[in-house]
């Protein structure tokens, strides 16, 4: 057999047409991988990084601070740039973002349960349950009459206090805002800093649009990218400098332009 | 709808591959771009070495799994993401082949296609040229391992020589080398099967 039969034959091999996979596999193996753990396999390519298992092996025997110097500023240097859950810091013990629950993330990825936010943010990044400030009046004997009934509020451990609201008032059913999963990574993109940030697909039906919001220090929350395709989950945002404290949410608006969901804020450091 | 267009308008916008691979380490949304891009490719590179839709399932689930978990440890270097990518795919491919040989998986299949009924007097041309493809696909599991990865590599995902190298972390002297002695171990073995027939 001569080289150039061979190489004919794998010529018409590499040209031969192949079928795309089917839609149904494809979406079914994307499901797979989103609800798959992401735990570094230790049989993965050869081309792993040697050097951070060498910063492993450094971290493992022992604290950093027992190490040398030089062995120790390696180790940090050489480990994995994923922030740790508890890494977050709290500007204001206050203010606390639920955590997603419409779709919940893989466990490896860091739930962000309270997060950094500025002190000029307003509180009400993520939505709030909705409040009625009833005023505390003298005990009532509660006699519903027909169209009301007796709703209990809480006015103290023992105060009991009751109010009576028009049933008018109670009927009227808000549908809850869907919350969205965000999470923002820095890094540097053919030596520019750069943020991505990726969020969980909208499930509402009323759906019409995505926005990105962007703060840093002292400026208010600005859009950097809208989209009203559903499937569009990510966008990279090129205009970032070094050094800078950026923080990202996303919310989701109906056609009439009301907010349907958010996303709690997620602090990135950059770059 | 084609892969094409349910890909997010974020991919169309010229996003470059690095600064999403980065992401990718500890972002699903990421990895999932970078999953929606190259899962029709490694199907296609799966599906052109083994001639089996099965397999080509069985290697690319595997591919994108093993990729998945091995994110966090991923560094971005010649070749890129994709040689990276491809590299698992050859070596699951490669795997594959080693785990079904004792089988005689392989043969039972070939000698399934040969004896496919209903078989026109216009498609000989064509069976012949997928007689000879199953038997290069044959022979070329009986090679070992590093050979298999060189060629799949170069040959079947077209990868440059230096993504190829990259890919099987050597250089493009040593790819070249075992490329060359590859391909002569591949035409032994051609040579072999048709003698036996």
């Amino acid at each position: 057999m001569r080289t150039s039969e061979l190489r004919e034959l794998l010529g018409s091999l590499e040209e031969s047409a192949a079928p795309e996979p089917s839609p149904v596999f494809v979406a079914k193996l994307e499901a797979d991988l989103r609800n798959m753990d992401q735990v570094e396999e230790a049989e993965a390519p050869r081309r792993t990084n040697t050097r951070t298992r060498r910063a492993r092996v450094l971290v493992a025997a022992g604290p950093v601070a027992a190490l040398t110097a030089a062995a120790a500023a390696a180790a940090m240097t050489l480990l994995p740039s994923k922030p740790h859950p508890r890494e977050l810091k709290t500007a204001d013990p206050g203010v606390t973002v639920p955590t997603p629950t419409s779709e919940a993330p893989p466990s490896s990825v860091p739930t962000p349960t309270t997060v950094a936010p500025p002190p000029w943010l307003p509180p009400a990044a993520a939505p709030s349950p909705v409040t009625t400030a009833v005023p505390r009046t003298a005990p009532t004997t509660p006699v519903p009459t027909p169209g009301e009934h007796p709703t209990p509020t809480t006015a103290g451990p023992h105060e009991p206090v009751t109010t009576t609201v028009p049933r008018a008032n109670t009927t009227t059913t808000v549908p809850a805002p869907e919350t969205l999963s965000l999470q923002c990574t820095a890094g540097m993109s053919a030596g520019n800093p750069t943020v991505f940030c990726g969020w969980s697909p909208s499930t509402s039906s009323s759906f019409k649009w995505y926005r990105l919001w962007r703060t840093s220090s002292g400026s208010p929350f600005a859009i950097v990218f809208q989209s009203d395709n559903r499937s569009t989950t990510g966008y990279y945002d090129h205009t970032v400098q070094a050094g800078t404290n950026y923080y990202y949410k996303v919310d989701i608006t109906d056609a009439a332009g009301n907010v349907i969901g958010t996303s709690s804020v997620s602090p990135v450091t950059c770059c | 709808m084609s892969l094409a267009a349910s890909l997010p308008v974020v991919v169309t916008d010229g996003v470059d591959e690095r600064g999403l691979a980065e992401a990718a380490r500890t972002s699903p949304d990421a990895f999932a771009v970078l999953y929606r891009r190259y899962v029709g490719r490694i199907y296609a590179f799966a599906f052109r070495r083994s001639g089996s839709r099965e397999v080509a399932e069985e290697v690319t689930s595997a591919t994108f799994e093993r990729a998945w978990r091995a994110m966090p440890s991923f560094e971005w270097r010649g070749g890129g993401f994709q040689a990276w990518l491809f590299a698992i795919a050859a070596r699951e491919l490669a795997g594959w082949y080693r785990r079904n040989a004792r089988h005689g998986n392989v043969r039972a299949q070939r000698a399934l296609r040969l004896l496919h009924p209903g078989v026109a007097e216009d498609d000989h041309e064509r069976v012949g040229a997928e007689d000879e493809q199953a038997l290069l696909r044959e022979a070329l599991s009986t090679l070992p391992e590093r050979y298999q990865e060189a060629i799949s590599l170069r040959r079947l995902a077209g990868l440059e020589p230096e993504d190829a190298a990259a890919a099987m972390g050597c250089t493009k002297a040593v790819l070249a080398v075992t490329l060359h002695r590859a391909t002569k171990a591949l035409r032994k073995a051609i040579e072999t099967r048709r003698g036996s027939r």
